[in-house]
C-alpha cells in the first residue's frame, strides 16, 4: 500500500469573528488521498470545502489537527501542489502567455525555456491565437482553459480544484470536464476536485467524499467503480450511474437540507 | 427610452459655433464701447498680446519654467506618494502609525501653505517645486496605499502557490495593482502638479505663467492677465492630450471605456 499524498489529521478550523466568537469551519476532519487518485469532495456551500483545499495548500493553518502533503507536515504554502481557484485568480495585467509563464519564472525557470513551455500548454489547452491577449478580452470558459494552463505548466503531482468549472455554462463545462479527464488520464496526477454538483463529481471521480453542513465534517465517503476511460456524454444515463446517484444523494440532501434551513 | 446619439460633426460645430459667438460678441461689445477694454480687454488685443510674446520668445521661457517646475513636484510628489504608500500600506506597523497623519495632513488646503513655503524656500523655483509635489505626494500617496491594501487576496495566494517569493509579489502583483490606480489619478495629480507650481508663481516670483498674470495685474492690464490665462489653458490642454496618450499606451489590460 502505498502512502497517501494528502492526509488530514483530526482537522479543524475556526475563524475568528468579530463579535469575538469563533466560527468553527471544519471539525475533526480525517481523510486521506492515495497517489494517483481522483477526489471529489461535495457538500452544500458554506461547509468548508475551499477551507480544507487552503488547509491542504498552506494558505490557511489549522486550528487543531495536521495538514501532511507528501509526507512532510504543511506548515508553510505549498509550491509543489496546482491550485484552481473558485473565483478567477488571472492577473488582469499579464496577456495569457504572461499568466502561464508566470509560475515558471517565479520557480526560476530561464525565460526561453518558460515561453516553450507555456506557448506549448497554450496550445495544448485549445488557446492557440491567444497568446498575447488579457483575461478581459477571453471568456470565462476561456479563462478557465488560461487557469488550467498556469497550474499544470510548471507540472506538480498533486492538483487541487476549488469548483473550477461551476461558473460555467452547461455546454462549455461538459467540454472542459472532458477535457481534465483525458489529461488525468494521461499524466496521473492526483487530484482533489471541490464541487457542489453530485454529478459532476460521480463522473469524474474514483472516490466521493460528502461533507456535512457547517461545521464542516466527513459524512460519508464512496469509491466509485464506474469503468475507465469513461465517457462523460454517455456515463450520466447508465442504470449504474443513476443507481451510485441516487444513493449519495440521499446522504447529501439531507446537509443540503440542514444548510437550507439554517440560512433561512 | 430611445435617445438618437448626435452625430460627432454636429458636436463639433456647434462648439464651434457657439466659440464664434462669444468671441465675437466679445469683440464687438468691447468696439461698440458696451464693454469697457480697461477691464474687460478683447479678443483682438488678447490675440495681439499673444503674437507679441511669441515673438519676443518671453512667454516661453515662462512656459518652459513652469513645466519644469511642475514636473519636479510631480516627479517627486509621485516617487515619494508611491514609497510611502508602498511602506505604509506593507508595514501595519508604520501603516497604523502614520495613516491618520496622512488624512490629516491631506484635510489641510494646502493652498494655504504657499505664502509660507515662500518665505521658507524663498522666490526661486524650490518653493514651487514643493508647492506642487505638496499637492501631488497625498492623490499618489492614498492611490498607492489603497491599491496595496484592497489587492485582490486571491491574486496574491495564486502567485503565492505559483512560486512567487516576495519581491516577485511585489513587482507581479503589487507594482502593477498600484500602478493601474495612480494612472487613474495621473489626471488629477497632474492637473494639481500645474496648480501648485502656477499658484506658486502667483504669490511670489519672478518667472513662470503665475508670476505673469500676477504681474499683468499689478499693472492693471487686463489684456495681459486675459493672454496669461489663455497660455495656462493650452499649456493644460496639452497635457492632458500627453497623459490621454500615456493612458492608453500603459493601461492596455482595462477593457476600452
Ligand atoms: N477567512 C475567513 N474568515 C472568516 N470566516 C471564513 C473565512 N473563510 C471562510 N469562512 C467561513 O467558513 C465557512 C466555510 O467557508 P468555505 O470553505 O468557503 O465554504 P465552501 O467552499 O464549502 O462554500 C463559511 O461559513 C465562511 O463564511
Ligand atoms: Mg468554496
Amino acid at each position: 500500500m502505498s502512502q497517501p499524498v494528502i492526509s488530514l489529521r483530526h482537522v479543524s478550523m475556526a475563524f475568528p469573528q468579530h463579535n469575538g466568537d469563533a466560527f468553527l469551519a471544519l471539525q475533526d476532519v480525517s481523510l486521506d488521498v492515495d497517489p494517483g487518485r481522483f477526489v471529489s469532495i461535495v457538500g452544500p456551500s458554506g461547509c468548508g470545502k475551499s477551507t480544507t483545499l487552503s488547509l491542504i495548500a498552506g494558505l490557511l493553518f489549522p486550528t487543531d489537527g495536521e495538514v501532511w502533503l507528501e509526507g512532510r507536515r504543511v506548515e508553510d504554502v505549498q509550491t509543489s501542489v496546482g491550485f484552481m481557484f473558485q473565483q478567477d485568480a488571472l492577473f488582469p495585467w499579464k496577456t495569457v502567455l504572461g499568466n502561464v509563464m508566470a509560475g515558471l519564472l517565479f520557480r526560476q525557470v530561464p525565460r526561453k525555456e518558460a515561453q516553450e513551455r507555456a506557448l506549448s500548454w497554450i496550445r495544448r489547452v485549445g488557446l492557440a491565437g491567444f497568446e498575447h491577449h488579457y483575461p478581459y478580452q477571453l471568456s470565462g470558459g476561456m479563462r478557465k482553459r488560461v487557469s488550467l494552463a498556469q497550474t499544470l505548466v510548471y507540472d506538480p503531482d498533486i492538483l487541487l480544484m476549488d469548483e473550477p468549472f461551476s461558473a460555467l455554462d452547461v455546454q462549455t463545462r461538459d467540454l472542459m470536464e472532458n477535457e481534465l479527464l483525458a489529461l488525468w488520464q494521461e499524466l496521473r496526477k492526483t487530484v482533489l476536485f471541490i464541487t457542489h454538483d453530485l454529478q459532476e463529481a460521480i463522473a469524474l471521480s474514483d472516490e466521493v467524499v460528502v461533507m456535512t453542513a457547517a461545521p464542516g465534517r466527513i459524512k460519508a465517503r464512496y469509491p466509485i467503480q464506474l469503468a475507465r476511460p469513461r465517457n462523460l456524454l454517455d456515463i450520466r444515463t447508465s442504470p449504474e450511474f443513476e443507481a451510485i446517484y441516487s444513493h449519495i444523494w440521499g446522504d447529501l440532501r439531507e446537509e443540503v437540507m440542514a444548510s437550507y434551513a439554517r440560512s433561512q | 427610452m430611445e435617445t438618437r446619439q448626435p452625430s460627432h460633426r454636429l458636436i463639433w460645430f456647434l462648439r464651434g459655433v457657439l466659440l464664434v459667438a462669444f468671441l465675437g460678441g466679445w469683440e464687438m461689445g468691447a468696439r461698440a464701447g458696451f464693454l469697457d477694454p480697461f477691464f474687460y480687454s478683447s479678443p483682438g488685443a488678447i490675440l495681439a498680446r499673444l503674437f507679441q510674446w511669441a515673438a519676443d520668445g518671453s512667454i516661453f521661457r515662462h512656459i518652459g519654467i513652469t513645466l519644469w517646475e511642475m514636473m519636479l513636484g510631480f516627479a517627486i510628489g509621485t516617487v515619494s506618494g508611491m514609497l510611502l504608500g508602498y511602506l505604509f500600506a506593507r508595514s501595519e506597523l508604520l501603516g497604523g502609525v502614520f495613516e491618520p497623519l496622512m488624512a490629516l495632513l491631506n484635510a489641510i488646503p494646502r493652498l494655504v501653505l504657499a505664502p509660507l513655503f515662500i518665505l521658507w524656500f524663498g522666490l526661486g523655483i524650490t518653493s514651487k517645486v514643493v508647492m506642487s509635489l505638496a499637492l501631488v505626494v497625498f492623490v499618489v500617496f492614498f492611490a498607492t496605499y489603497t491599491a496595496i491594501k484592497e489587492v485582490d487576496p486571491i491574486l496574491i495566494a495564486n502567485a503565492r502557490i505559483l512560486g512567487a517569493r516576495p519581491r516577485d509579489l511585489t513587482w507581479h502583483v503589487l507594482v502593477p495593482s498600484a500602478l493601474t490606480w495612480i494612472f487613474t489619478s495621473l489626471r488629477t495629480s497632474v492637473g494639481f502638479a500645474l496648480i501648485g507650481a502656477v499658484v506658486g508663481e502667483y504669490l511670489g516670483a519672478t518667472k513662470g505663467l503665475g508670476y505673469l498674470v500676477s504681474f499683468a495685474e499689478s499693472m492693471f492690464d487686463a489684456t495681459g492677465v486675459f493672454a496669461g490665462l489663455v497660455v495656462m489653458v493650452i499649456v493644460a490642454g496639452g497635457l492632458d492630450y500627453v497623459i490621454g496618450r500615456i493612458e492608453t499606451r500603459f493601461s492596455v489590460w482595462k477593457p476600452s471605456r
